[in-house]
């Protein structure tokens, strides 16, 4: 499948979004994907966040949102999170992403740097306060603060 | 008085001989014939050179007829000469063939004139029909020993009885468990033939072959049919002359079609029951004389002892080979089942714990901030707790298969196994040598290397006191090779292949199965005292 990437077509989002913050969720639990958006929303109101559960739709939310960040689970249903992540940032290497796992393991760590994610996260061992400011500094870096 | 007692011992002597022997006078007239000689004979005639012709013979190495003058006694007395053991293959006078040995002397007087031979018939076709039946034993046991399978071995046999017999065409068929009998090696029979007659059913059909395995002759066979239960026609033009109309009907004639005046059909016999038929045609008469058809039939429990080993090992092999498809198929629903649940219980409870870990955290947050510092206290317990539940959960998707060889390769599955393995048993050294890329290894082959891997290095940290373990994956010139060598106590392999008999041992079976199921050799050194070397081989 091809995707063609695009940084001006934004269709769906109104014309005052088009300088917000978007993050995407690309996670398999339903309470995973709840949990981290309540969280965001909660904590940045403007922050305009949309959801994935899998590759393909992934894919085709990263070409219709165009996301400064996207947090990415490695356990997906078809293609990993990580083998998503070399395709992504393949296509659209400013891109921000940050893998938010459960395996703590230095493989893991190594090909996750090595598919060019920005950063390694394990669920077990990070709370959300950490999560959150690590946000708030990558919307200050990408230059959309929040 | 000295000359008669003489000639008293010497009749004597020549009537107790077990060898026949001839006196013939200077003319070459036979005047003497001892009762051995008129035995292998079945009688004699005192004839002349000239009527020598009376007794027929042929050389046993051309098969040319002899000619009067050249029987050793013409010769004896015509030319003074000598002959030592001539074979020879005789017509006795009741029609019946024998080999004899042939000797002749000329007897001299003190002028040294001939004045008359001596010639001794020795019969050897008892003998000559031993080895003849050893010769066939030998070749018969020979091919069973060569031959890979039943088909490959039919042939052979089926050229051997197409020498022994001198019949053109001849066929082997096999009784199978659809109850047909199609030829499984023939020779000689035309297509068109073997088209019509290949598949009989001895349940519907009806005609001497079925006859012959059912064992159920019809009385108008019966004078044909010899008492092992063959079916020996030396002209059937003129068996089925003298047949009447309904039982011409219980033949299917094809024979006759094709003009096979010599026909016998002989079972093969394995213990007491018929396996098939040994089919002999040809168009001349007279090629299935009592003699050749008792040889074969002698012969044919051999064959049958064959087909019956042969038909057992294919079906052992058959059966092996069903095994081997279970056993394969088992090993992987195993593995998808394992990596099922291995991924349901990420899925559910591990995304759920995590959740609530998130959840637990930031309820306690907000209950600190609102100053409330007393409830929060009560609560922080719960979150090791449940970080300790996360772990829980990670080590049993792990143990059921590790979620790194289908996220990443078996490259870091060995890198984290390695690792984990050296946690768990800090007194052994692990060398992991990697020569290999993880693009080079087939898919299919990474969870059997991860398993074989999981299993030899769990041996190694229970049993074998090793200090010691080297972990080698090397890409060869056509394939993969995992060598796992450890410097540990070792194994009596025989006592250990033993113990896994009674499933009390160290899994060496289900790790030969693994390679041996993925198309790999395993093989496994070891020797107490001096540590084990195991090695698996792909060839892609």
């Amino acid at each position: 499948m091809v995707i063609y990437l695009s940084n001006i077509r934004e269709p769906h989002l109104a014309s005052g979004e088009i300088n917000m913050f978007k993050t995407l969720l690309v996670e398999d639990s339903k309470h995973f994907r709840q949990l981290l958006r309540d969280s965001l929303k909660e904590r940045f109101p403007e922050m305009v966040i949309d959801e994935a559960e899998e590759g393909i739709e992934a894919m085709k939310k990263v070409d219709s949102l165009c996301p400064d960040l996207i947090f990415m689970d490695i356990r997906l249903p078809g293609e990993n999170g990580l083998e998503l992540t070399r395709r992504i940032k393949g296509l659209c290497p400013d891109v921000r992403v940050i893998i938010l796992t459960s395996y703590d393991l230095p493989e893991y760590r190594e090909t996750a740097q090595r598919y060019g994610a920005n950063d390694f996260i394990t669920k077990g061992s990070t709370t959300m306060e950490q999560i959150l400011s690590m946000v708030k500094s990558i919307s200050a870096d990408v230059g959309k603060p929040l | 008085m000295k000359v008669k007692e003489d000639e008293a011992l010497l009749r004597t002597v020549l009537e107790r001989l077990p060898v026949g022997v001839w006196i013939v006078d200077r003319q070459g007239k036979l005047i003497h014939a001892n009762p051995a000689a008129q035995t292998i004979w079945t009688g004699v005639k005192y004839v002349g050179i000239d009527q020598y012709g009376e007794y027929k013979g042929w050389w046993a190495d051309t098969g040319m007829r002899i000619k009067p003058e050249e029987w050793a006694a013409a010769r004896a007395v015509m030319k003074g000469e000598s002959s030592f053991e001539e074979e020879v293959e005789i017509e006795c006078f009741d029609g019946t063939h024998k080999t004899i040995l042939s000797s002749a002397v000329p007897i001299r007087n003190d002028q040294d004139e001939i004045t008359g031979a001596v010639i001794v018939n020795q019969d050897i076709t008892e003998r000559n029909e031993i080895q003849r039946r050893i010769g066939a034993t030998v070749a018969i046991l020979d091919l069973f020993a060569k031959k890979q399978a039943r088909k490959e071995y039919l042939e052979a046999i089926v050229d051997l009885l197409c020498d022994w017999s001198c019949c053109r065409c001849t066929g082997i068929r096999i009784l199978d468990k659809n109850k047909n009998i199609s030829y499984e090696a023939y020779t000689g029979f035309s297509q068109e033939f073997w088209e019509s007659e290949n598949q009989l059913s001895i349940e519907r059909d009806q005609c001497v072959c079925t006859r012959v395995v059912t064992e159920r002759p019809d009385p108008q066979d019966l004078p044909v049919m010899t008492p092992a239960g063959s079916f020996r026609c030396n002209d059937t033009s003129d068996f089925f002359a003298k047949l009447k109309k309904e039982e011409k009907a219980r033949y299917r004639s094809a024979c006759l079609r094709n003009a096979f005046l010599s026909l016998a059909v002989i079972p093969i016999r394995y213990r007491e029951r018929v396996l098939g038929t040994i089919h002999l045609a040809d168009e001349k008469e007279g090629l299935v004389p009592m003699k050749t058809v008792d040889f074969i039939e002698s012969m044919a429990p051999l064959i049958g002892e064959a087909i019956h080993r042969f038909t057992l090992e294919e079906e052992l092999k058959d059966s092996e080979q069903r095994l081997r498809q279970l056993s394969s198929e088992l090993l992987l629903a195993q593995e998808n089942e394992r990596r099922r649940i291995a991924r349901e219980v990420h899925d559910s409870l591990g995304q759920l714990l995590s959740a609530i870990k998130f959840r637990v955290e930031g309820i306690l947050l907000r209950v600190e901030k609102s100053g409330n510092k007393g409830t929060a206290e009560l609560f922080k317990p719960l979150l090791p707790l449940i970080q300790e539940s996360i772990e829980e959960t990670r080590r049993i998707q792990s143990d059921l298969r590790p979620p790194i060889l289908d996220d990443i390769g078996i490259l870091a599955t060995l890198s984290w196994f390695t690792r984990e393995f050296q946690e768990t048993y800090p007194a052994i050294r692990v060398e992991k040598k990697i020569g290999i890329q993880e693009s080079e290894v087939p898919p299919i082959l990474k969870t059997v290397l991860y398993r074989i891997t999981q299993e030899a290095m769990n041996n190694i940290g229970k049993h074998s006191g090793a200090t010691l373990v080297t972990l080698s994956v090397q890409r060869t010139r056509d394939g993969v090779e995992l060598v796992i060598q450890d410097n540990g106590r070792g194994f009596d392999l025989e006592e250990e292949l033993f113990q896994e008999r009674s499933r009390k041992g160290l899994g060496l079976t289900s790790m030969r199965e693994r390679a041996q199921l993925s198309r790999g050799s395993f093989e496994i050194e070891s020797n107490r005292g001096k540590g084990t070397t195991l090695r698996a081989i792909w060839h892609l």
